[in-house]
């Protein structure tokens, strides 16, 4: 217990909350207990925003439309049909989500800008239909008379009881994010925001986890603008317009994107800002600016991130966690258990298991794919070889599900998987690696590797919020994280950070990654690049243990030597054709594989090993 | 002033005047100048364009200078013809991110026509049916702008390097 209040900053956390709630009950009056409430209010609503801006990373500016719809929902139900609170309340939380779920599907597929863009759009339609529709909005001027919050036997109507009533919710809310956004499903949101192409190369389904995380903030803000129209009584466009949006945009950028914590800091800190600079009258804006933009400059990453690096700075790292004393002391034996954690095939197939078929993709007028066909079969190790710029790198971004090919077809133990998304092809047993390193740096290795079986072992946000206590999925996903590890030999360092290490380690914590999703086929784009010969001889033998336990891989390679003892056939590429195929000793004799490495003018008989090509 | 049957008032004539000028001055500095040529390598590529010697803070400052400028001579000219207050801004600028955004990011015709387009709809579309409805025009059109051409009417489809 004492090791879990003095981690992070939990124990200024406690104490602070602890100060505010003393301060509430015996020292505040009604004018302070109406401002603390209007912190939980939007406490609740930068929570909504947290899991939309900060954990899937997309910068929706719809958060204060689903705001205003859910207080204009609770005032014309109110107001107008005198709905009691407990019918309001759940559809003012039903209205938003059911528009975000309208809007989701076709705004969830544009990038950035032009998301931002269409939640910005909706904001303004809504904000013009509230002011234009005054029969039921009451226009510019709103709604007034919304009644106080009515449950059955109890009208919570003097200022501290709303108080309770409304940190009460945000108490349950924070409770519903932390669940939401703990164990491997956050980690699956971390990834994800970080790096897409990682994410749904690893099975995760980007577009399902977006389009969760946008609901559930439009829920969120639609409680909380229920919860203000009760509070004020009043309901205005002013609560669906851009200037709430800065706010809830300040509130978390200055709280921290991704922490529960943060959310309450930032929202009670503008807040206080905005009562304690009133005092300046006039020139209010200018300090409350002044000093947003100065916590903004000093603290980058929230004020929640800046509070731990101070802790650090103060009193140094912590202990580590108990989990990883835990997993450290895995039996050797189950250490060496083969990560194939999918079904083995029954017999050895005869078909090719990966196959590829006359496959052409063209960049406008540069045919990276013109006509490829290859095939690898059960547990074989072949190795792509070319050129560069010879589509080695685009033909595994074809047969992963990262680009579409413009014609052929790409078969997966007899599925057709040309047109499959990235994440499903994932899913059925395909992993691969990338040229570029895909990780996070702020994670562990252990995590970033763990992160692998949240798209495998499935369960959604509902299993993530059923789960209290030990979290058994992360504890089985770090198990097997563990095992991948061992096999790549980095579990030494599996605690440690992945941004801290050297270049040939993150290479091989990548490997280990697409090793932990149990797969079938391994494809690996120059996984020897930058590492030096001790390194790449080491990871040789490695995925040769991996051909053993019965996955196919297929090495992208420029390395020679690398691929000299590994692969037990070569295929090698230029410009989009395949030019030669078969043992590694004939496609380095062959003379167009030569010519198309070293130019028409060399004399050699074959491609030697020992200068490989660069 | 008279042109045709339209009478137009030597106010927007000069308004447009000078915005036409200044749109074909930051065109022919962007493009055609070797400045213009450090400032899109900055914005493609900043680290790289550090390497060359480009001074990429103070491009990243110089441009940001340039915008507000260009912000602030649109507002003393918007300034004759509607009314001025504190944050009479803020529609505006959402209209100009709406504009950039449809025409495509660093595409100068595309703001322009980003802009233009949403004119015709504030002004045109609105005298037949009501502001609200041509504003929820406007945005459904863009919603299809977006469906069809993602990366706006002329801005370039950038594939990530994986």
């Amino acid at each position: 217990m004492a090791s879990w209040l003095l981690a992070g900053i939990r124990l200024p956390l406690i104490l602070g909350a602890a100060a505010l709630i003393v301060y509430a009950v015996f020292f505040a009056n009604p004018y302070d207990l109406r401002v603390l409430t209007l912190c939980g209010i939007y406490a609740l609503l930068v929570l909504g925003f947290q899991f939309v801006f900060g954990h899937a990373g997309a910068v929706s500016l719809a958060q204060a439309t689903f705001f205003g719809i859910g207080g204009y929902i609770t005032g014309i139900l109110a107001t107008r049909f005198g709905f009691p609170f407990l019918m309001t309340f759940p559809l003012s939380i039903a209205g938003p989500s059911l528009l975000a779920v309208i809007i989701a599907a076709p705004v969830l597929k544009l990038e950035e800008h032009y998301f931002s863009l269409a939640t910005l759009g909706i904001g303004l339609v809504v904000l013009l239909l509230a002011i234009q529709w005054s029969e039921v909005t009451g226009g510019t001027n709103g709604l007034a008379g919304i009644p106080a919050i009515e449950l059955p036997g109890f009208v919570v109507a003097d200022r501290r009881s709303v108080l309770w009533f409304v940190w009460g919710i945000v108490a349950v809310a924070c409770l519903l994010a932390y669940q939401m956004t703990r164990g491997l499903h956050g980690q699956a949101y971390h990834l994800m925001r970080e790096n897409r192409e990682a994410a749904a190369s690893l099975g995760l389904n980007i577009a399902e986890l977006r389009f969760g995380a946008f609901v559930l903030s439009a829920a969120y803000g639609g409680a909380a603008g229920a919860l203000m129209a009760h509070v004020i009584h009043v309901v205005s466009p002013e609560n669906l317009d851009l200037t709430l949006m800065v706010t809830c945009l300040t509130m978390t950028v200055i709280g921290g994107r991704t922490r529960i914590a943060g959310a309450i800091l930032g929202a009670t800190l503008i807040v206080y800002l905005r009562e304690w600079f009133r005092v300046l009258e006039n020139y209010y804006m200018i300090a409350y600016g002044t000093v947003a933009l100065a916590v903004l400059i000093a603290a980058p990453y929230g004020l929640v991130g800046a509070l731990e690096r101070l802790r650090v700075f103060l009193f140094g790292r912590g202990p580590a966690a108990p989990t990883v004393v835990a997993t450290a002391a895995l039996p050797a034996a189950a250490r060496k258990k083969p990560v194939v954690a999918q079904e083995p095939l029954q017999e050895p197939l005869l078909e090719p298991l990966l196959a590829v078929d006359e496959v052409a993709l063209a960049f406008g007028g540069v045919k990276a794919l013109d006509g490829v066909s290859l095939s690898c079969k059960q547990g074989e190790i072949v190795g792509l070889i070319g050129p560069n710029g010879s589509g080695k790198t685009t033909l595994l971004n074809v047969m992963s599900g990262l680009y579409s090919c413009q014609s052929g077809r790409v078969t997966f133990l007899a599925h057709d998987i040309t047109r499959a998304p990235a994440y499903a092809i994932a899913r059925l047993g395909v992993a691969r690696t990338f040229q570029h390193i895909h990780l996070v740096d702020d994670l562990s290795v252990l995590d970033n590797i763990a992160v692998a079986r949240a798209g495998i072992d499935g369960g959604g946000l509902m299993q993530a919020i059923g789960t209290f206590g030990r979290d058994r999925r992360l504890e089985g996903a770090r198990r097997i994280a563990l095992a991948a590890a061992d096999r790549l030999g980095i579990a030494g360092v599996a605690m440690e950070p992945c941004g801290s290490l050297p270049y040939g380690t993150r290479r091989r914590v990548e490997v280990a990654r697409a090793l932990a999703t149990g797969p079938r086929v391994l494809l690996l784009d120059e996984p020897a690049a930058g590492l030096n010969e001790q390194e790449q001889v080491d990871l040789a033998d490695r995925i040769r243990t991996f051909g053993a336990d019965g996955v196919t891989v297929l090495v992208v390679e420029h390395n020679l030597v690398f691929l000299a003892a590994l692969a037990e056939r070569l295929i090698c590429l230029d410009r989009g054709k395949v030019i030669a195929s078969g043992l590694p000793e004939a496609v380095r004799r062959e003379p167009a594989v030569i010519e198309a490495y070293l130019g028409l003018d060399a004399d050699v008989p074959e491609l030697a090993l020992t200068a490989g090509p660069s | 002033m008279h042109l045709g049957g339209i009478e137009i008032s030597i106010q927007a004539l000069g308004t447009l005047a000078v915005a036409a000028a200044l749109i074909a001055l930051q065109y022919v500095i962007f493009m055609r100048t070797q400045i213009g040529r450090q400032l899109r390598a900055t914005a493609q590529d900043r680290q790289m364009a550090q390497a060359v010697g480009i001074p990429a803070s103070a491009v990243i400052a110089a441009t940001f200078g340039a915008g507000t400028a260009l912000a602030g001579i649109a507002g003393a000219l918007l300034a004759n013809q509607f009314f001025v207050y504190p944050t009479g801004g803020i529609p505006l600028s959402v209209y100009a991110y709406i504009a950039v955004v449809v025409g495509g990011w660093g595409s100068i015709p595309g703001a322009v026509i980003g802009a233009m387009m949403i004119s015709i709809f504030q002004v045109v579309v609105s005298a037949y049916v009501s502001y609200a409805v041509a504003t929820g025009l406007l945005y459904v059109s863009l919603l299809l702008i977006f469906f069809f051409r993602p990366q706006g009417i002329f801005g370039e489809l950038v594939q990530r390097r994986v």
